[in-house]
């Protein structure tokens, strides 16, 4: 557990140095929200929820659109230790390679968890998002829980693919395809027939269906059980193909 | 310290190393002297756990290095060839991440983060950016990194690549009060200035085999060879007769094995020359030194490249 926080507490202090790629990934949702707030919520009055104002859909929306953007640099944190040569030293420590990578993805939960409050604090401010008679508690379960589960698909991408390019490649597409198919964009029932069949394969389906209980049906946390369960197991899912895959001893290239 | 036993590894067809054995004690420090791709750096990655050989056995102060890593793998601290540090975090910052990595605590950690710092003239630099040292800083910065928790063996591979002089003493003292405060160091190298500087015990690596141990002395008193080197103002095709040498280039030869310089300046004055028109420009007697033991020992140059001599099963 000393040398998981070990890394971590360096995982946190790498990102100190270089903030930059935090502040653009919260910046892009903050500037896309206001431009497809009104039209969303005509979206949303079109499939049955009258008087919303758009905040309901836009602010998760483009959280979890932009939820594999946040975490896709887990795997640019464990590819970075291969291209900066560090990664033999740590490895040759007395940690496990396993605790090597849990040290190396659980400040990417911590970090998704900061970055989709502070987008949704900026829903509050600037977007008049509000709970609704929704549950906080169950606003932080869909959060923990998609963070959780983000984060352990780009690991698994990173477990598996050789070079950054490929890992960051899935990452990009798949935060797209994803968002798209899972209800990021528009509201679940505006989807093609094709897309609202496939989109409970996706983490961002039950991500929106647990955002949308709380703000636009006043869920509590018994109402988002079945999304946040559903976004744990396949976060535990990701992250034992993860561990089961990770090979300590592969060569990874940073650019390729 | 370290118990090394009869260590194979093969990447494929090209074997690194062939049944390696090799004691290191506490408190000393060995150099392992070999070409680049001998198997000086796949032994290193085999004894801090990173590679794992085909056969043979490796123990850090008794412990398995394959059946316990973790514990034995506390005991090591290693400075691999390529350098390694965080770029984007200060000297510091990547001390203290190595002392963490190994437990230690708060106080002992920011403690041997100074010591490690003042050992190797990084103190003044503790809170610049990795990204912002020279070379040789960088250097100094990677084995400190190794240091910082007080292994009981120190692995460093090739540390003076690419360092300047002041780097290179420094690191040489830093890993001589390593092995003074009881640690067993092993070092490669090619550089054999270092390797007498070191004062170390030499052991010659080759084609994945340990070739000869022993200190400097005992080893140029072993393998002795003294010999005759002449330059001619033109290339011949062979010497005279009785004469068996060694062509160094186009225009110098040696000639090894009790020939005295009087007797192969005199024949090449009495036969060669005359057949030949070439003359003897100059003549010296050649003390033994590392590097012709070394050439003795192993048959090649240090300086020779064995990129196009693959072994293969």
């Amino acid at each position: 557990m000393n040398a998981v926080l070990a890394v971590a507490r360096h995982q946190l202090r790498i990102l100190k140095g270089d903030p930059g790629f935090l502040v653009i990934v919260i910046l892009m949702p903050l500037a896309i929200m206001p431009i497809m707030r009104r039209s969303l919520a005509v979206n949303l009055e079109a499939v049955g929820f009258v008087g919303a104002d758009g905040s309901e859909q836009v602010v998760p929306g483009q959280i979890v659109l932009f939820g594999f953007f946040a975490a896709g640099n887990a795997s640019f944190s464990l590819f970075r230790e291969h291209g900066w040569h560090t990664w033999d030293r740590i490895r040759a420590s007395a940690a496990s390679p396993l605790a090597l990578l849990a040290g190396i993805s659980l400040p990417w939960i911590v970090i998704h968890v900061f970055y989709q409050f502070t987008l949704l604090g900026a829903g509050w401010v600037f977007f008049g998002l509000r709970l609704n008679g929704g549950s906080a508690a169950a606003l932080v379960l869909v959060s923990l829980a998609f963070s959780f589960t983000t984060v352990s698909l780009v690991m698994l991408s990173a477990a598996t693919f050789r070079t950054i390019n490929q890992s960051q490649a899935l990452v990009n597409v798949g935060a797209m395809v994803f968002g798209g198919v899972g209800g990021a964009l528009v509201p679940f029932e505006q989807l093609p027939g094709w897309a609202q069949t496939i989109a409970p394969l996706t983490p961002h389906y039950w991500a929106m269906l647990g955002h949308r209980r709380i703000f636009l049906e006043a869920g509590r946390v018994a109402d988002t059980a079945a999304p946040i369960a559903v976004l744990v197991a396949i976060g535990l899912v990701a992250a034992g193909l993860g561990a089961i895959r990770f090979r300590a001893d592969e060569t990874k290239e940073f650019f390729a | 310290m370290l118990k090394v036993r009869r260590v194979k590894k093969s990447y494929g067809q090209v074997v690194a190393l062939r049944g390696v054995d090799l004691d290191v004690d506490a408190g000393s420090v060995v150099a392992l002297l070999g070409r680049n791709g001998a198997g000086k750096s796949t032994l290193l990655s085999a004894v801090a756990g990173l590679l794992q050989p085909d056969s043979g056995t490796i123990e850090v102060a008794g412990i398995d290095v394959w059946a316990e890593p973790n514990k034995a793998k506390s005991m090591v601290g290693i400075a691999p060839q390529q350098t390694g540090i965080y770029r984007a975090v200060s000297v510091r910052e990547n001390l203290i991440f190595f002392a963490e990595l190994a437990g230690l605590r708060r106080q002992d950690r920011n403690r041997q983060v100074s010591d490690v710092a003042e050992q190797l003239g990084l103190t003044h630099l503790l809170d610049r950016k990795a990204t912002q040292l020279s070379g040789g800083e960088a250097r100094r910065l990677h084995t400190a990194c190794a240091l910082v928790h007080h292994p009981k063996l120190l692995l460093l591979d090739e540390p003076t690549v690419g360092a300047d002089v002041a780097t290179r003493n420094g690191l040489i003292e830093a890993v001589r009060n390593m092995a003074e405060d009881g640690a067993a160091v092993v070092y490669t190298t090619h550089y054999l200035p270092e390797v007498s500087a070191l004062d170390a015990d030499i052991v010659v690596i080759e084609q994945g085999q340990v070739l000869a141990r022993g200190t400097q002395g005992e080893l140029v008193e072993r393998y002795r060879t003294e010999g005759v080197e002449i330059e001619l103002d033109r290339p011949i095709d062979a010497p005279p007769a009785g004469l068996e040498g060694e062509r160094l280039s186009s225009l110098r030869w040696r000639f090894d094995h009790g020939h005295s310089l009087a007797d192969v300046v005199g024949r090449f004055a009495a036969e060669l020359t005359r057949a030949d028109d070439a003359k003897v420009v100059a003549a010296e007697l050649v003390r033994p030194d590392l590097e012709r033991v070394f050439l003795t020992i192993t048959g090649v140059s240090l300086d020779d490249d064995p990129s196009d001599k693959e072994q293969t099963i």
